[in-house]
């Protein structure tokens, strides 16, 4: 008779993700939004108030904003061409080029920024050759130097996106362009970037994110160019502040400001709704002449620069340290303090969270992609919109948020793994997420009611047909999941103590300590480990296939 | 072991929208039976009813005498076959036509003698070690169909498994499927939209339109007392003309538009009265008379198409109504256009329709629901 | 292809669990004790003191090492788990983390605190009291350091510039323009230092309008920056020509040789706060805690780290080769006003460094 809603696997699935987002998603945020409207016991805005009241704070927002934007603008205009000449063009040592774009966006954000105040400060080695040559005026530091250190770390994203969107617009569309007169740099304009937009507004919301929460660059370089994720980190951990009400304000006050961009982007990407696929894609070509040095010139000039920290923190890492001092000389002293310094701990802890994490990532995302697209009830997309919250918090909000809701009774595990594993389980998951979501769309449901009339149960189809159908477009994503979750910070800075520290938080507590040679030791691990992971992942992909 | 199905008065709604009303069927054992009809006309959400991907909002379903309305799709018993093959890409198409009996957990052994036995019957054994992205369209579907056949399954259900096949192979497959269907001997739902498809191949026919079946029976009977004009102009080509019925002279007689009147043999008694009617005639029968030799319905040749065996008039009547006349070629010449012809009527294979209804009002007009 | 990545998963996390459990580790230079020196009087026994110490504090590594090298020599059976970050960030860890199990948090605690920390705190009052030349009156802490402030100048720089500084009036010379760095009051407990000593030394009275004013003309040469590390390491690095300092560590690293950077008193005067330590509520280990709080103490400690730097605070303390008190023209500090005005301070500076900026 009627069709009965029965516990079945898939509602008790739902169920349980719900229950999860619940107690680790909801309650925290809960817990952020009572902490900063409630002060001693009564309710007050008296915090956001204080926010908007001093141009101190709320100029925050605006540095925040100005330089995520300029971030944005610079990376679209560095890797839109840069992928433009990898997609269609066949450049010398073009896998190499692609595999160091990678690796330059693997490090944490303030090695980086570290590296180019070495190279590019008031006293780096750059700017004393530049000086040399009669150039000077460059410095590396305030709103210029966030900006430039942030769009090398963030147009390889720019690049792995518009790699995709390049790859699916099908020849015969640039060949009726041009049989109707519409060539070169003309149609790369009004052809190529119009099909290709909804991958560059994702793009370029991408990095305005990852801009506006980074909180290593500002910090390190801002020198009194005050952003908001670092206003939040100083008014909860700052030592003569330490005000956990109005750092919960301030964090809602982000939460709401991303959201918003977010927002707005989902109304910009609306009006680009369509779907393409190339049953022929565009060929490769072989350039030519000026052309083609200039597109090379570009390219591994880009590349170079984008690099030049991660290798120049290598070589650091063998010179002769004395605690902050650097004196002339190569040694080992590095390492071996490192070693005293927790660096095995370090190691061991990295490695344990980022594959926990990254298992915890895809199970749930691969679930929650079968439940939005196959089921697509209220509770689906109650779980994908709860799910893409963290998308819009900053690192630092979700970090403390979870130690609001965590370090009491009966909940206490603030200063375990984990909750550094929930705190990053819960950052990464969106994206992780969506790829699976993609991926899902694409396998005909008529798949799994095969199976099903073969009578294999609902559970059986799903995990013997359909994960192994999703299951290379989730891995291609887990990696750079993986490496994104080794390289973050801005959670873990607040949730770590010494038991729990990962290399990249040993790397930012040994610079904070000044013990430079050994914050280079660390630094060096983490490259090292990323680059034996990548090789790994290379082996068993093709390098198109590398997908966010 | 093969099954009857019986459906009666089943209901599928979706939220208000009915979409199905007191639908009412019976399929026979061993019956190859198809339901045709145009896009959303019900066709395959019935299929999907039987098949348990659909819910069942009213009525009861039987297979035999087990009702099954609350089943899951995989305690029924069926194999399926999906428009798009639904292949599993990740194995090779052994492990495919596995895959049912593997989870009905029977011995390997037995395993693969059934499965081999099946390989050969659709004429696939030689690929059975391929991965499905290296076969064909049509050698896909034979895979799907030696995977849904190999269970042994009471009920066969085909959701248009030769649309997405080029037009040759869609004619090989159909009697390969038809072949197949009638050595094994399964009862088999056959959904298409096609229906030269379905005269093709099946034992009875369901013309359905708006989730309700018209007319149920036979090819021939349907093709030839289509039960109403629905009917008529879906199966096969019809041209619909315009007349009234005369029952002045004792004997109705048919009057065309331009006065031409001929007597109908086969028409009801007890339905024929003064009336308007529609008159279907398949393009075999009319027949074009050279002006000036006998009576017949006044037209000019507007144009026409030589196909070899046939030749393909399209006529304007003096009534300002077209036709399409189709006869055997003429070996002198073809009829150029604007030649003015007469048009003499088969009255024993015409069929003639209350214009107001639509029903058909000849005799011997079978719908049959039982089997 | 699954199970290889299957396998190298697992093993992943087998060599994580290796790494992470296997080595116990502390930051303690392991100095089995062929104790050459007497044992101090006033230690406890080394039987008593044993397990695990968890420190958390504001040293940084040279003092640590000092630190810990006298604590292994005197207690070789008590490992010791250092947590060194900024003041403010400890005293986060400590109250949102249930299981920090910190047992005594060493620096950055402060004369002018007042009851600020209390609630992560409990009082004690070290064996060696009377030997201090400082107490604090509610019982919690006890002082090992006296703090007073300094300028850190890179002479290269300076040379470079044409610039001579002897004092903050100095520092407002246009050709210093961006080349000032100075330790950011909200965050860092030496740039609040800093705050106190200017607004002491270059107005008539504490807090008034010409300390400001002074402070509005200072910032516009200046960057900020989180950590007072940052500070000194820079300017030695050459990335600055001054900095706003405290003296003890830079004076340290000076004394250890190859640094760059000299350090300069202001001429217009100083001011001296005392630092010190206190033990954690709740501390696992109260024993070892109060044994850690005694060492602080001491004079044995505070000469060897004399010996390095820092002014110590207990009246049998040598006198160390550092400018004695009486030539800094040193002001005394309202410890009462500071600890009410805090927050107007320190929104005081926010509010003109926006405006500046």
């Amino acid at each position: 008779m009627q069709a009965r809603k029965k516990l079945d696997f898939w509602n008790s699935c739902a169920l349980i993700i719900l229950l999860l987002f619940g107690i680790f998603l909801v309650y925290p945020m809960f817990g952020l939004l009572k902490e900063s409207v409630y002060v001693n016991g009564s309710f007050s805005m008296d915090a956001f108030s204080r926010f908007f009241h001093k141009s101190y704070y709320y100029s925050t927002i605006f540095n925040s904003f100005k330089i995520a934007f300029s971030v944005m603008v610079f990376s679209l205009l560095l890797g839109i061409p840069f992928s433009y000449f990898y997609t269609f063009y066949d450049l010398k040592g073009r896998k190499i080029l692609f595999v160091l774009c990678l690796l330059s966006t693997m490090s944490a954000p303030f090695i980086g920024a570290y590296a180019w105040v070495l190279l590019l400060g008031n006293n780096g080695l750059l700017t004393n050759i530049l000086k040399a040559m009669g150039i000077s005026g460059i410095s590396i530091y305030g709103f210029g130097g966030i900006v430039f250190v942030q769009t090398l770390k963030l147009f390889p994203l720019v690049v792995i996106y518009m790699n995709g969107a390049f790859r699916d617009i099908d020849s015969s569309l640039m060949e009726a362009a041009e049989s109707m007169g519409c060539k070169g740099i003309q149609r790369f304009f009004r052809v190529l970037m119009t099909l290709t937009m909804p991958t560059i507004l994702a793009a370029a919301l991408l990095v305005f994110m990852r801009s506006f929460a980074d909180f290593g660059t500002p910090l390190l370089i801002g020198r009194g160019c005050m952003t908001f994720p670092v206003l939040i980190y100083n008014e909860y951990l700052g030592e003569n502040g330490a005000d956990y009400h109005f750092a919960a304000a301030i964090s809602v006050i982000a939460v709401l400001v991303t959201g918003i961009i977010f927002l707005i982007q989902k109304l910009a990407t609306s009006k680009f709704k369509f779907t393409m696929s190339a049953m022929h894609p565009i060929q490769i070509k072989k350039p030519a002449g000026a052309t083609s040095v200039l597109m090379h010139f570009f390219c591994y000039l880009v590349i170079a620069i984008s690099m030049l920290p991660q290798v120049y923190i290598i070589y650091m890492s063998f010179r002769k340290y004395n605690n902050s001092i650097l004196l002339p000389g190569y040694s080992m002293v590095n390492y071996e303090k490192a070693l005293q310094k927790n660096l095995f701990r370090a190691t061991g802890n990295t490695l344990v969270i980022s594959f926990v994490t990254l298992a915890i990532i895809v199970v749930l995302a691969v679930f929650i992609a079968y439940l939005v697209v196959r089921k697509g009830n209220f509770i689906s997309h109650l779980i994908d919109t709860i799910s893409m919250m963290p998308y819009i918090m900053p690192g630092a909000v979700v970090g403390i948020a979870l130690v609001i809701a965590f370090s009491k009774k009966p909940f206490c595990i603030a200063g375990t793994l984990l909750i550094m594993i929930i705190a990053l389980a819960i950052r990464r998951l969106p994206f992780t997420s969506r790829s699976a979501t993609a991926t899902m769309m694409k396998i005909s449901p008529s798949i799994e009611e095969a199976a099903i009339s073969l009578g294999a149960s609902k559970l059986a189809a799903f995990s013997k047909i359909t994960v192994p159908m999703m299951s290379s477009g989730v891995i291609s994503g887990a990696v750079l999941s993986w490496v994104s979750i080794i390289t973050e910070m801005s959670s873990g800075v607040i949730l770590y103590n010494n038991k729990t520290i990962t290399l990249t938080l040993g790397t930012y507590v040994a610079i904070n300590n000044g013990v430079y040679g050994v914050a280079a030791a660390f630094a060096s691990v983490t490259t090292l480990l990323t680059v034996i992971c990548l090789v790994i992942y290379l082996k068993f992909t093709k390098l198109e296939d590398v997908q966010m | 072991m093969s099954v009857a199905i019986t459906i009666k008065h089943a209901e599928k709604k979706y939220g208000d929208n009915t979409v199905i009303q007191d639908l009412s069927l019976t399929i026979r054992n061993g019956e190859l039976f198809t339901l045709l009809g145009p896009s959303g006309c019900g066709k395959t959400t019935l299929l999907r009813m039987i098949a348990g991907f659909n819910s069942i909002e009213g009525g009861d379903f039987y297979f035999n005498d087990k009702r099954i309305n609350d089943m899951d799709p995989g305690k029924r018993n069926i194999g399926m076959v999906f428009q798009n093959y639904a292949i599993f890409p990740n194995m090779t198409v052994r492990k495919n036509v596995e895959f049912g009996l593997k989870t009905r957990k029977i011995p390997q052994a037995e395993i693969n003698e059934e499965v081999d036995k099946v390989l050969q019957l659709v004429h696939v054994d030689q690929y059975a070690d391929r991965m499905p992205d290296h076969l064909s369209g049509g050698q896909q579907q034979r895979v799907a169909l030696a995977r849904a056949l190999v269970i042994r399954p009471d009920v066969l259900l085909m959701d248009e498994p030769l649309s997405n096949l080029d037009a040759k192979l869609r004619v090989e497959m159909r009697t390969v499927v038809k072949e197949i269907q009638r050595n094994v001997g399964i009862t088999t739902v056959y959904v298409t939209h096609d229906q030269e498809e379905a005269m093709a191949i099946s034992d009875r026919i369901a013309v359905m339109k708006d989730g309700a079946i018209h007319q149920c029976g036979r090819p021939q009977d349907i093709y030839m007392r289509p039960l109403d004009l629905f009917v008529a102009t879906f199966i096969g080509k019809s041209n619909l003309l315009d007349g009234t019925l005369s029952c002045t002279s004792g004997k109705p007689e048919l009057v065309f538009k331009d006065g031409y009147r001929v007597v109908v043999p086969k028409l009801d008694p007890a339905k024929a009265k003064e009336m308007d009617v529609r008159v279907s005639c398949r393009p075999v029968e009319l027949r074009i008379v050279e002006d000036g030799l006998g009576d017949g319905i006044h037209a000019e040749i507007e144009d026409s198409v030589f196909l070899g065996l046939n030749t393909h008039y399209f006529v304007k009547l003096d009534t300002g109504e077209r036709a399409e006349i189709v006869q055997e070629s003429d070996v002198e010449s073809i009829l150029p256009p604007k030649t003015k012809i007469l048009l003499s009527v088969n009255t024993k294979k015409i069929n003639v329709f209350d214009a107001k209804s639509g029903f058909s009002i000849m005799q011997g007009v079978k719908n049959n629901l039982e089997g | 292809m699954k199970r290889v990545l299957m396998m190298f998963l697992v093993l992943a996390m087998a060599c994580g669990c290796i790494f992470a459990n296997g080595a116990k580790e502390t930051t303690t230079t392991t100095a089995p004790a062929a104790a050459t020196a007497a044992r101090p009087s006033w230690a406890k026994g080394v039987d008593e003191v044993t397990g695990t110490l968890t420190v958390y504090t504001t040293m940084e590594e040279t003092q640590q090492d000092i630190l810990l090298g006298l604590w292994n020599q005197i207690y070789p059976k008590c490992k010791v788990e250092i947590v060194a970050d900024s003041v403010g960030t400890l005293a986060t860890k400590i109250r949102s983390d249930a299981t920090s199990g910190a047992d005594v948090v060493i620096g950055g605690m402060f004369a002018a605190d007042g009851t600020k920390y209390h609630d992560i705190l409990q009082p004690y009052t070290s064996t060696l009291d009377k030997e201090q030349g400082f107490h604090d009156p509610s019982g919690y802490y006890t002082f090992y350091d006296v703090q007073v402030m300094c300028l850190v100048v890179n002479p290269n720089v300076l040379k470079d510039l044409g610039v001579t500084v002897a004092g903050y009036a100095d520092l407002l010379n246009p050709k210093l323009k961006g080349k000032i760095i100075i330790a950011d009051p909200s965050a860092s407990s030496s740039g609040y230092r800093q705050l106190q000593t200017v607004l002491a030394t270059m107005g008539d009275k504490f807090d008034d309008q010409k300390g400001w004013d002074y402070i509005k003309k200072l910032m516009a040469n200046c960057y900020s920056t989180n950590s007072s590390k940052d500070v000194y390491n820079l300017v030695n690095e050459g990335e600055y020509a001054v900095g706003l300092s405290y003296e003890s560590t830079p004076a340290g690293i000076i004394r250890l040789g190859g640094a760059t950077m000299q350090i300069v008193y202001m001429k217009e005067g100083n001011t001296a706060m005392p630092g010190g330590a206190a033990i954690a509520k709740g501390a696992p280990n109260l024993t070892a805690a109060q044994a850690m709080i005694d060492l602080l103490a001491s004079s044995d400690f505070q000469n060897k780290r004399a010996e390095l730097s820092g002014r110590g605070s207990n009246k049998n303390c040598k006198s160390s080769d550092l400018p004695a008190s009486d030539t800094l023209g040193l002001v005394d500090l309202d410890y009462n006003y500071l600890s009410a005005n805090k927050d107007k301070m320190l929104d005081h500076w926010n509010s003109l460094w926006a405006e500046v900026k």
